[in-house]
């Protein structure tokens, strides 16, 4: 049998995806056989039986209660899935290599990859609140892109006590669509996936969300969607 | 719990079914074997089954244990072929009906305990309060992750981001709690040690 080293366990997420059963057998077999005899995963997967068993009593005890901050569903995200794309999906956010797999399955109808055009227009805005909708930066800071696109953006330079963050598409003030970046996502390029949109003007307005579920706007880009 | 490095002592008090031994011994490998057990078995009694069939085949076999620091892999062999087999028929000897031994699912009762629930609300306080409402769909595990995933519009890289943060929180909020004296390997079989 395969063996594992802990390097491997930290590079596939083996504590997560094991207590997740997100596994194939043999995954599990051989991660079995490494949890037992490091002391990192063991105590990963001590905490993690622990926080899962009690979390499940917490989460009983809870049920009763309303939620604080019940999930907003954004109509028309599914993040992370990426093909197909139904007609009525305005955009998706698209891990890197499911973009990268998409654009090769594509082939002959490959999407265009749109890099933001001066990536330092997404930048922090000092923490000042913006309103949504209000562009910032000049003409320069517009990306031109069709529906189907995969554009990328950075979050640069990070907001030091975000818990992760929303990227919301609006048009004229209105907000249309958002998705959630992990922390982890954000430390890469991020790629969205734009779907069906009619043809204008659209704002993307990145939101640092803090520990008490405060959002603070941090950047903002135009974005001019064309015919596809 | 810490990780430890087992030494002849210890295997040597385990062979002697020391309590204090077997109770650092369950609680040290009952949540390692948890969810491996538990995926493969239907009830919690069923569980139960297997892992007190796991426990004893390992304090019956010890003999066969060449190098003591490798017991954490020879228990993992064990509960491997254990739970290949399913053996379900009841042993002649119960870790639990013997007297004033202890039972290895006590270690279930304390995951639940208030004290852990304050330690996991806690962890949980931490993150935002979405994240930590979708953590708890996915520990009620009442509907299929996809669909839980799908209904807070996140995927399942971001699922285990969280699930690793809630972790780590968990641990940084039990490192708070006063330290117990850490056993070493040296402090097992040290009275026993000790002429009469």
């Amino acid at each position: 049998m395969k063996t594992m080293e802990h390097t491997d366990a930290i590079r596939m997420n083996a504590v997560e995806r094991y207590l997740l059963d997100e596994m194939s057998e043999e995954e599990r077999a051989i991660f079995e056989e490494h949890f037992f005899d490091c002391g990192d995963c063991m105590a990963a997967i001590t905490a993690g039986t622990q926080l899962m068993i009690a979390g499940k009593a917490v989460a009983k005890e809870d049920g009763s209660q309303p939620v604080e901050n019940p999930p907003e569903i954004a109509p028309g995200i599914q993040a992370g899935n990426v093909l197909p794309m139904p007609a009525r999906k305005r955009w998706r956010w698209v891990p890197q290599a499911a973009a990268a797999s998409l654009l090769l399955a594509f082939g002959a109808q490959i999407p265009r990859v749109v890099q933001m055009v001066r990536p330092d227009a997404l930048r922090l805005s000092g923490m000042v609140p913006i309103a949504v909708g209000q562009i910032r930066g000049g003409p320069d800071d517009v990306s031109h892109a069709r529906p189907g696109d995969v554009i990328y953006f950075d979050i640069t330079p990070p907001d030091p006590q975000a818990h992760s963050y929303v990227a919301n598409l609006n048009r004229r003030g209105k907000s249309l669509d958002e998705v959630t970046i992990s922390l982890e996502h954000a430390m890469k390029s991020v790629p969205l996936l734009l779907g069906e949109l009619p043809a204008g003007s659209y704002v993307l307005v990145i939101e640092s969300v803090r520990k008490d579920g405060k959002r603070y706007p941090v950047a903002s880009s135009v974005i001019e969607v064309g015919e596809r | 719990m810490a990780f430890f490095t087992f030494d002849d002592h210890y295997v040597r008090r385990l062979r002697e079914r020391d309590r204090e031994t077997l109770e650092h011994f369950y609680a040290y490998f009952f949540a390692l074997l948890y969810h491996m057990v538990r995926r493969k078995t239907a009830s919690d009694d069923e569980a139960k089954d297997v892992m007190q069939d796991i426990f004893l085949r390992v304090l019956q076999e010890l003999d066969k244990l060449r190098e003591p620091s490798r017991l954490g892999p020879f228990v993992c062999g064990f509960a491997k072929n254990i739970l290949r087999e399913h053996v379900r028929m009841r042993r002649h000897e119960s870790l639990t009906d013997a007297p004033d031994r202890p039972d290895p699912f006590n270690f279930l009762k304390e995951l639940e305990s208030k004290e852990m629930r304050e330690h996991v609300r806690a962890a949980l306080s931490r993150l935002e309060p979405r994240e930590a409402s979708l953590l708890k769909a996915v520990f009620l595990d009442e509907a299929d992750r996809d669909e839980i995933c799908l209904e807070y519009g996140v995927n399942r890289d971001y699922l285990r981001v969280l699930l690793h943060r809630a972790i780590e929180h968990l641990r940084a909020e039990l490192a708070k709690e006063p330290k117990k004296t850490p056993r070493s390997p040296e402090t097992f079989g040290c009275l026993s040690a000790l002429p009469l």
